[in-house]
């Protein structure tokens, strides 16, 4: 049996530990709240930004603009946002492993090139034989805005220059404190993505459009169109990528939130069974000495 | 005249959305001020700092300063991407106007640092602002 020191010292040793993860988990509670009001804020204005150049990419003709141009089987850019910091659980692992899922079953036989945010993800990824053309570390430090920005502008050139036919992103989606999911979302190019409505609409054109079928009618555009989308399309994606930053910080402090409160948790469990071990040695200790006194003051 | 309302919804980063049904809305669009009614055609424009006017179905007035972005029309529905608005009630008018004071200044004794886009800008928007508070439309 260990003796009565090295329990003793095993149990202050968890109890520093836990109030390490209890003041983690307390942080990231506080942040996560913060950076759930900044994500439920930018949601409305992403989302009616998304669905108005969706319904725009239904009407215009592809080779309006070179953001809406349709890939033919080409290289694929894909952006991973994980966090800088560890200690989050399985937030970032479940980053990495929705992304070679995904290359698995969707884009074994594609060309890829990929875009890392986040210290952690770089470093789960370094050891894989994947084509990481950009990395993004500390982005949380500035402005968010001019960080998203910075990330997905390189992209969006490369795709007008036909470097990539598809960009597509894998971030973890915030659904609320104690659930995160990996989405997959794809950035470019915008047009909509097994969009039934799309696909009707092609039906309808090819049978000579039935009378009930809701009229597709392109937008007047003022003051024209090729000016309006260059400055929405751009601002979409932009948007876009700032919001997901947002998802993937309000999900990174949920999961750190959650693993904590794990943490502690399980610390003050250790903390209980240590406790016993050493109540029940410190008694055996005693029994032993009091055997001791009685057995020699027999022996007398 | 149930039927004949649209839908207005605002909506800007950072912000919730304002929904309105209304009888007609009056938007600053760069080509010019234009008011939309139910039946409109699809229309998309860009929008410049000015005020947004939305008449709702009570007849009554409702003021946003909006500092421009995009505007998207369907006959039912009017969606206003901008880039910050703000209720004309909700405006801070005493601050509004020291802004314009200052975009004033800074155009009418351009400095070689100064950016007159910039300025001319944050002129359009403190005006709209202070439209928006005084309820005096354009």
């Amino acid at each position: 049996m260990a003796g009565l020191r090295d329990i003793k010292r095993r149990i202050v040793s968890v109890k520093s530990t836990q109030k390490i993860t209890r003041a983690m988990k307390m942080v990231a509670a506080s942040k996560l709240r913060r950076s759930q009001e900044a994500i439920v804020r930018a949601r409305p204005y992403a989302f009616e930004m998304r669905q108005l150049v969706n319904s725009i990419a239904l009407r215009a003709d592809d080779a309006t603009h070179p953001l809406l141009r349709k890939g033919d089987g080409g290289k694929i850019g894909v952006v991973v946002v994980t966090s800088d910091r560890g200690l989050c659980g399985g937030f970032n692992a479940n980053v990495v492993n929705g992304l070679m899922r995904t290359i698995n079953e969707r884009f074994a036989e594609r060309e890829l090139d990929i875009t890392v945010v986040g210290r952690k993800g770089v470093d789960l990824l370094k050891r894989r034989a994947l084509n990481v053309r950009a990395t993004f570390i500390g982005i949380h430090d500035g402005p968010i805005m001019r960080a998203a920005a910075h990330i997905i502008d390189d992209i969006v050139e490369d795709f007008k220059n036909g470097g990539t036919d598809e960009v597509y992103c894998v971030y973890n989606e915030f659904k609320s404190a104690v659930q995160q999911s990996v989405t997959v979302e794809r950035l470019l190019p915008f047009a909509p993505e097994n969009d039934p409505t799309a696909n009707a609409a092609a039906a309808d054109d090819a049978a000579g459009a039935s009378e009930e079928a809701p009229l597709i009618v392109d937008y007047w555009y003022e003051p024209n169109q090729e000016a309006i989308l260059e400055r929405l399309l751009v601002r979409n994606i932009r948007i876009q990528m700032h919001r997901i930053l947002f998802e993937s910080a309000a999900s990174e402090h949920g999961a750190r939130m959650t693993a904590m409160d794990a943490a502690t948790r399980n610390a003050g469990e250790v903390i209980s069974r240590l406790t016993l071990q050493y109540n029940r040695a410190r008694q055996d200790a005693i029994t032993k000495e009091l055997i001791e006194v009685v057995s020699g003051a027999e022996a007398l | 005249m149930d039927e004949q309302t649209i839908n207005v919804v605002l909506c800007a980063p950072e912000k919730e959305k304002t929904e309105l049904e209304a009888q007609e809305v009056l938007c600053p669009g760069e080509d010019g001020i234009f008011t939309v009614r139910y039946g409109h055609t699809p229309y998309l424009t860009t929008l410049i700092p000015g005020v947004v006017l939305v008449k709702d179905t009570k007849g009554e007035e409702h003021y946003f300063a909006a500092s421009g972005g995009f505007a998207e029309v369907h006959p039912e529905k009017t969606l206003i991407l901008a880039d910050s608005y703000e209720a004309g009630d909700n405006v801070d008018e005493e601050r509004a106007k020291a802004a314009r004071e200052r975009a004033e200044l800074r155009l009418s004794k351009p400095e070689p640092e100064t950016d007159l886009g910039r300025a001319e800008l944050a002129l359009y928007r403190a005006v709209a602002r202070i439209n928006a508070a005084s309820k005096t439309g354009h």
